[in-house]
């Protein structure tokens, strides 16, 4: 089970970084904002980390979770794959608790900045 | 991808967490309504008040702690409500919010000016609280956040010059012995309580800070409690100090106690610098929160679409900001042209104490209806007793409605107004949403 996770996973969060580095957009958005994601699945045990360099997602890796990352995502492994997909709509799960972000109230629009111009 | 956290790292996150709580809950206006509190009564049925207030608040922050543990991270007043009360009745609980952020912000605004004019006595009223709203507004919107480290300074800060000053009025005869005490009935003492729950307003704020989800299992639910510990030892000493030092005619006529017994301690600059630090802290708070609430409203098409907009360079909802910064400078300027503070403080506290009653129940409904969710941190409070403190602090609230004091007129109508407000609000923007997918469901339907 894990493994297929693992792979649905990677598959959506690599989608997602091809539409985040091709989006004209996303350039001036992310202009100076380097971080390092943590995506992480609270039925599965899979995690990832997302790495933002340069305004681009520079490398999606597989992550521990071990270390200290000033932004960590976390839902069930289905809700983050529809949220990677655009299939549903990040604001509205946070706000019903399905979806859970840790990071500054910055980081936390940063991210949804990011949403809203991939998909809305 | 940084370093792993150690046990050290761990006490230093916790304490940023119990500043950040405390720091929400100082503003120029709670110390303004501890003046206000001498109206009520005074000596040690004031300080039991207070003391109440604090022990109360803390309680109730146990299951504001259970209900963080269960979503972490989500916008607390929004998600608990939703999930224990529905979409409709969690809106109009949402929009209060905003209500008192509002009233709160004009409050606010008005006691940083009457304390920053002790320092440059020219400056006028308008400008004082366009200074206040338009410096919070403008790092806001330039994507400011004043980082955890200085937020922990800045409350240790504060919470260190009030010990000090009242402790320092305890070494000496006090200046105040021939007053009358104030009321001493039930009424004056439950509406003091009331009025006391104000001062520890915002403490809650805290819960959609945490770091990372085990911040949920123990840190931000103890956070509360230990902030409040630390709140009511510092507004109980200030009671009992203003009480020995400044005539209560004067307390309950002032917006800056604080600075008064500042003024008699030899420590009226550092007292105005609290208001400073106390306003920056709350304020940025307060508006940076309720603007980030009413985006979030927006993005779930829950307001105006227009408050959804993002500024492309920094991220910020530069709309839901300037919104939020106009509609509280407007009511800085209407409590300002209609001297209405004291019933704006009240109608605050009143919406705050009927706020925090409903968390109590939340919890409670919620470990009812969804008894098998995950709750890493579990109140140690029987239900019985959540609902027992909820309905203790509503008592509170509508003691001190009742209370009499200002214009109650002003007080009983811009409660309702309020509440009204909040509930026309809801039903519109519920069934707005609600209505294409009627007319949808209309044609599925006919087509079939």
């Amino acid at each position: 089970m894990s493994n297929v996770a693992r792979e649905a996973m990677v598959r959506a969060l690599t989608r997602f970084q091809a539409k985040v580095n091709e989006h004209p957009r996303l350039r001036t958005l992310l202009k100076g904002w380097d971080r390092d994601v943590r995506v992480e699945c609270d039925d599965v045990d899979v995690r990832h980390g997302v790495r933002f360099r340069d305004t681009l997602i520079q490398d999606i890796a597989e992550d521990d979770g071990d270390a200290d990352v000033p932004i960590t995502m976390r839902a069930s492994h289905a809700v983050l794959i529809d949220v990677f997909e655009g299939r549903r709509n990040p604001a509205t799960l946070f706000l019903d608790g399905e979806l859970q972000v840790f990071a500054s109230d910055k980081d936390q629009t940063k991210l949804d900045a990011i949403s809203l111009l991939l998909w809305d | 991808m940084g370093g792993s956290k150690t046990p050290s790292s761990s006490r230093i996150e916790w304490l940023e967490y119990v500043a950040a709580s405390i720091g929400m809950a100082f503003a120029c206006s709670g110390f303004a309504m501890l003046g206000q509190l001498f109206a009520f009564s005074t000596g040690w049925l004031l300080l039991v008040a207070v003391v109440v207030a604090g022990v109360l608040c803390g309680a109730i922050s146990l299951s504001i702690g259970e209900l963080a543990s269960m979503f972490p991270s989500a916008p607390g007043v929004r998600t608990y409500f939703k999930a224990a009360f529905g979409d409709q009745v969690s809106l109009a609980l949402t929009f209060a919010v905003l209500g008192i952020v509002t009233l709160f912000a004009g409050v606010e605004s008005y006691a940083f000016h009457a304390a920053l004019k002790q320092v440059v006595p020219g400056l006028s009223p308008i400008a004082g609280m366009t200074l206040a709203i338009g410096t919070v507004a403008a790092m806001n919107l330039a994507g400011f956040e004043v980082p955890r480290k200085a937020q922990l300074v800045l409350a240790a800060l504060i919470v260190l010059l009030l010990l000090v000053v009242s402790g320092r009025s305890f070494f000496g005869t006090p200046s105040v012995i021939e007053e009358a005490t104030g009321e001493t009935g039930a009424a004056a003492a439950v509406a003091a309580a009331g009025g006391a729950v104000f001062l520890y307003t915002g403490f809650e704020w805290v819960t959609p800070l945490g770091r990372r989800p085990d911040a949920y299992r123990a840190r931000i639910p103890w956070s509360m409690p230990a902030a409040l510990t630390v709140l009511t030892l510092v507004f109980g000493l200030l009671t009992i100090a203003l009480g020995r030092e400044v005539p209560r005619s004067m307390l309950h006529e002032s917006l800056t106690p604080h600075v008064l017994l500042g003024e008699r301690m030899g420590m009226r600059y550092l007292m105005i610098a609290v208001s400073m630090f106390a306003t920056l802290t709350t304020f940025n708070a307060g508006l940076m929160g309720g603007s980030r609430l009413l985006y979030i409203l927006a993005r779930e098409r829950r307001f105006f679409s227009f408050a959804a907009q993002l500024s492309d360079r920094t991220g910020n909802p530069t709309r839901a900001v300037i919104l939020i910064a106009v509609t509280c400078w407007g009511a800085a300027i209407l409590e300002w042209a209609f001297d209405a503070y004291l019933e704006a403080s009240t109608i605050c506290a009143a919406l705050y104490a009927a706020v925090y009653a409903c968390f109590g129940i939340a919890n409670v409904r919620l470990r009812k209806t969804r008894a098998a969710a995950k709750r890493p941190f579990r109140a140690p409070v029987p239900p019985f007793v959540q609902l027992a403190l909820a309905g203790l602090m509503a008592l509170f609230g509508l003691g001190l409605l009742a209370a009499p004091q200002g214009r109650q007129i002003v007080v009983f109508g811009g409660f309702a107004g309020a509440v009204a407000a909040s509930a026309a609000l809801a039903f519109l923007f519920v069934r707005r949403d609600a209505a294409p997918r009627r007319v949808a469901a209309v044609a599925a339907t006919e087509s079939e």
